[in-house]
Order: C-alpha cells, then structure tokens, then sequence
C-alpha cells in the first residue's frame, strides 16, 4: 500500500513530508476512499484533511443538528479553470523580466485586474481574466525534454462553471507574448468540475477550501476560536477549511494536531 | 485499546503535517488516502506528453518557506530542495513598463519610484519581523505575542486592496499590488484582501517563491 511514491528521486514536498512520517514509525494506505468512520480501522480519534460538504456526508460522525447547520452554511469561494502545456518555447513575454520570472501575473492594470475578479466573483464569462502563469521549467530543467518547457496557468471563474476556458486564456497569454501559442505542442485542462473529481476537497473548483474573506479568514469552518474541534469531540478538522486557510504551508494540520493533543492526552506543544 | 490513536484522513500538506505532529509526540496514526497517490494539492504528474512534468495544483511556494511548521522540519534530509527563478513574479503591462517582485526588497522599491516608499511602508515590517507575525497570523486567532507588530499588520491587512492602491501613484505599482491581492480569489474591494498580499510580497522578500526541483511531487 505504501511504497507507491517512492518509486522517484526523492526531491519533492509531498514526497518528504511522507518519507519523514514513515521515518517516525507513521503508516500510510491509499485508495481508500472514506464514507463511513465504522469502515476504518479501530481509533480513537479521527482528523480530517477534508472541506465541510465532504465531512456532512461522512457516516458515523457523532454531530449535533446545530453544528452540521454551521458547516453547511460555509461558504465557497470562485472556482479555477486551469491549462497545462507542453511547450516547444519558452514563453516569448515581450517584457524580457518577465522572462525570468517565476511567476507571471497576466492581466494588465489593477483597473482591469479588479474588474476581472468583480465580474468572474459575480458569475460572468470574463474575456480578459487575470492569469497565473507559471513556468518551471526555466527554473528546473528536470520538468520537460531538453529544449523543451512547460506552462501551468489558471484563471479564477464562476463556482462550478462548466463553461471552457482555454481560449480565453490563451488569448489573454498570447497579448503579452505574442507567438506563445505557436509554441503550443499539447495542452491539458481542468475546469471546476474536474478538479473537483479529482479531489473532492475542491468544491466547484474552490481550491482554497471556502472563500477566504472577512468573515471566513479566521473563523473557519464555524464561528469558534479553535474551529479545528467539531460537536464530536474524537473528531478534529485540519484542512485548508481551518485557519489559516489555502496554501502549501501545513499550519492548519499542525494547529489541528496541537489541540488535539492538548484535549486528549495532556501534550502541549510548540513549533521553535 | 484502539489499534490507532488516531487516523488521519486525506494526504494533501495538512492531512500530513496534522499526522506528522502526532507521530512526533509518540502516538500511533494512520494516515488513510482515496486517491493512489498521497499529496493533495502536491502532486506533479505527465499531463500532456511523455517527459513533461505538470504540478497538477500548487506550483510555486510562498508559504512553505515561510511556515514555521514546515520549517521545523529536517525535509532537505529527505530529498526535498528548492531553486528560484531571477524574479519570484513579473507582472507586464501593456502600455508601460511593468513591475517585478524580487527576492531583493531595495531592487523593487527602486523600481516604483515615487512608490517607493510607501511600499517599504507596507511591507518592511512583515519582512523583518515575519516569525513573529507568523505565530499570531498562521493559525487559530488569539492572544497575540506581540500585539503592537499585530496592530500595525492588522489594521492595513484588513483594509480592501483597492483603498491601497488608490494610495500609490504609478501604475506599475498598483498593478503589482492587484496582481498579489488577487491571489485572494475575491474582489478587491473586500475587506482584508490586502492581507495576502501583504503576506505574499514580504514572504518573497524574506524566503523567496520557492519552486520544489522535479515538481510538486517527484512522483514517476
Ligand atoms: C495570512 C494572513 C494574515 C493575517 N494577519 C492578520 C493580523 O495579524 N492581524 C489582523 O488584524 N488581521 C490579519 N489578517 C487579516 C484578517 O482578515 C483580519 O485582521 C481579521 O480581523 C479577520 O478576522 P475575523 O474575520 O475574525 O474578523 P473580525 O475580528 O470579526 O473582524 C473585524 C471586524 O471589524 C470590521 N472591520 C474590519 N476592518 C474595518 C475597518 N477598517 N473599518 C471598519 N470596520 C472594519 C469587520 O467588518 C469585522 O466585522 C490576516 C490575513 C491573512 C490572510
Ligand atoms: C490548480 C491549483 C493551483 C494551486 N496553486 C497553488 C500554489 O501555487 N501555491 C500554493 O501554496 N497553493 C496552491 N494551491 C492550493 C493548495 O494546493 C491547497 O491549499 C492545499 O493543497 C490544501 O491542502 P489540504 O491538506 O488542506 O488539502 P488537499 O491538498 O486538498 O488534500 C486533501 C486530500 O484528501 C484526499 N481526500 C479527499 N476526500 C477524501 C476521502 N473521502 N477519503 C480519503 N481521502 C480523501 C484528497 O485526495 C487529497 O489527497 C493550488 C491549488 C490548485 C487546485
């Protein structure tokens, strides 16, 4: 059941972070999806790296009515549609620091950023959205074939919208380096609902686990000043749905994990 | 007496940094995934040709650098390592000259001009003094540790990134704030959409936007 990452060079985030927890005694089993907490292993408790909807849906969790009517009250952000390309050229920004950026951000003037993000938040079809672009492998040449690259980008769009992106995109793309799409070999793409397939945590394509504005920043996913406990007290929530929300960073599953070993089993603990 | 004192469900960075923390205390866990692989939003994979290695979600990595958790960790024991491009972020403008973020706060406070200066004042405190912030920011809200440094972040973070922008002159800097205050996936005219973009600049300042060589997940 384990051993299925470990057939690369052990270079990347995910794939430390599990050699690590293995390394301290730690078990690991995929392809389980979970329905039922009666289906798992004996436990005592339980910690869920998983969004609101996901944990409603969950058998076996000892909630009350009005705990489930808060987390079904939490609210989901935009969705994302993204596009990854195989690319026979490096992205010809015609700003040449662009070039040299890891990260591009694509869309013109703050007037024109904020009205993309206004219309797409209020539902609408934005034909100059603002994009994340993304070229590693002018930065880690281990990402494509010699002489060869790849592009990732997304733009924020309605929640669950099924409507499909890619041009839009590559237009937007192509106004600030001009030819790029000439230098497309492939593309592959996920819109909300896809993504949402592929991680259920990712409701509409919401990718950072609920919209994350003043009323949800800190007070995720319930109105609490520790929302990692829920009404069942063996069942903890640690997912980007708790403080501090979306991001690579892992603070919501240490937070999640330092006051479930505070509650039960007396450990206090502290990051140096 | 449980076979487990704990199972952890779902493999993303906080399904495996919740069941690191109990394995480090001693307990016994298991971490349960639906999919094949672990990762979450860390997973690279061959989306469109053989040999070209797509990060599936996250990319680029702000905020792992400037975790405090994550930086606990021995993680360059166990293969992880970052490289950097010569910018963390360009942000091109049509008509004009653009905007960089850089690892080197000076070279993009030159870069604004007449903004300058009050860039440095939004972000200069953040990068300087980033772990304690981080212990008040990063997680549950509480009694702050240093509630003079939180007050002097907070009351900018939670002001609407468009109030700040209408503060700076050129357009090359507002458009470099938009772009950074956008990563909040809502409208700009909401209240502490500043805050991740604050964050956001001064963490590259600080650490830089790291990029994991062989992707997300080296994964084959
Ligand atoms: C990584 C990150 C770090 C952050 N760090 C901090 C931080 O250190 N300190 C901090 O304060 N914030 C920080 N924020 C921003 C955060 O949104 C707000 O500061 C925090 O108050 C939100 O908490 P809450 O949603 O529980 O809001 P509450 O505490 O409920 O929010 C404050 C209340 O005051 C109102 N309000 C807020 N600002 C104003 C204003 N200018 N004028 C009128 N009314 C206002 C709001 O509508 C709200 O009702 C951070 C955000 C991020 C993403
Ligand atoms: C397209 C995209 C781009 C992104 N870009 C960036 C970026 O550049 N930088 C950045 O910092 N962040 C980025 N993010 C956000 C980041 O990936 C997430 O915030 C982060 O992964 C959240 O971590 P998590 O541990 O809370 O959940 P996830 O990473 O969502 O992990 C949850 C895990 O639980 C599993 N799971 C779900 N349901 C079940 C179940 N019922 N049973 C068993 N297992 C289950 C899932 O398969 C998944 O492995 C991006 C996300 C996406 C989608």
């Amino acid at each position: 059941m384990v051993g299925l990452f470990l057939s690369g060079d052990l270079r990347s985030i995910a794939d430390a972070l599990a050699t690590y927890y293995l390394k301290l005694g730690g078990e690991i089993q995929t392809e389980v999806w979970v329905k039922d907490r009666a289906a798992l292993p004996d436990h005592r408790l339980l910690i869920l790296d998983l969004t609101p909807k996901q944990i409603l849906s969950i058998k076996g969790l000892n909630f009350t009515s009005s705990y489930e009517r808060q987390l079904r009250k939490y609210r989901q952000g935009m969705g994302v549609f993204k596009v990854d390309w195989a690319l026979s050229e490096p992205t010809p920004f015609t700003d040449l620091r662009a070039r040299q950026a890891a990260t591009v951000h694509i869309g013109n003037t703050f007037a024109d950023v904020a009205r993309a993000e206004r219309e797409a938040h209020a539902g609408k079809v934005v034909d100059r959205p603002f994009v994340l672009f993304a070229q590693q492998s002018l930065f880690d040449r281990s990402r494509a074939p010699e002489r060869k690259h790849t592009g990732w980008a997304y733009c924020h769009v309605p929640n669950g919208t099924e409507y499909d992106y890619t041009d839009i995109i590559e237009n937007q793309i192509e106004r600030f380096a001009p030819g790029f799409k000439d230098t497309i070999l492939a593309r592959h793409t996920y819109g909300p609902k896809a993504l949402e397939a592929y991680n259920p945590n990712y409701i509409g394509g919401d990718i950072n686990g609920g919209i994350m504005d003043i009323g949800q920043l800190y007070t995720r996913p319930t109105r609490s000043l520790t929302p990692y406990r829920t009404a069942d007290s063996s069942v903890y929530i640690c997912s980007s749905a708790t403080p501090p929300g979306g991001g690579v960073h892992g603070m919501c599953g240490f937070h999640a994990a330092r006051t479930a070993l505070k509650d039960h089993f007396g450990i206090i603990i502290n990051l140096p | 007496m449980a076979k487990y004192d704990a199972v952890i469900v779902g493999s993303g960075p906080n399904g495996l940094a919740a069941a690191i923390t109990l394995q480090q205390q001693g307990l016994s866990t298991l971490l349960v995934e639906g999919s094949d692989t672990i990762g979450g939003g860390l997973r690279t994979k061959e989306l469109t040709l053989s040999g070209y290695k797509h990060d599936v979600c996250s990319a680029i990595h702000p905020m792992a650098m400037a975790s405090p958790f994550m930086r606990s960790l021995p993680l360059e024991e166990y293969g992880l390592s970052f490289t950097f491009a010569r910018y963390e972020a360009a942000h091109p403008l049509l008509r004009e000259t653009g905007a960089v973020l850089s690892r080197n706060l000076e070279e993009t406070i030159q870069q604004l001009g007449d903004d300058g200066k009050l860039y440095r004042s939004l972000i200069q405190d953040v990068v300087d003094r980033w772990e304690i912030l981080a212990e008040d920011t990063m997680g549950p809200l509480r009694f702050p540790k240093d509630p003079i440094l939180l007050a002097s972040f907070g009351w900018k973070a939670v002001l609407p990134a468009s109030w700040v922008a209408s503060r700076f002159k050129t357009e090359r800097a507002k458009a470099l704030w938009a772009g950074m205050a956008a990563h909040g996936i809502q409208p700009l005219s909401n209240w502490t959409t500043s805050a991740i973009g604050m964050v956001l600049m001064a963490v590259g300042h600080r650490f830089g936007w790291a990029i994991p060589v062989g992707g997300s997940q080296e994964h084959s």
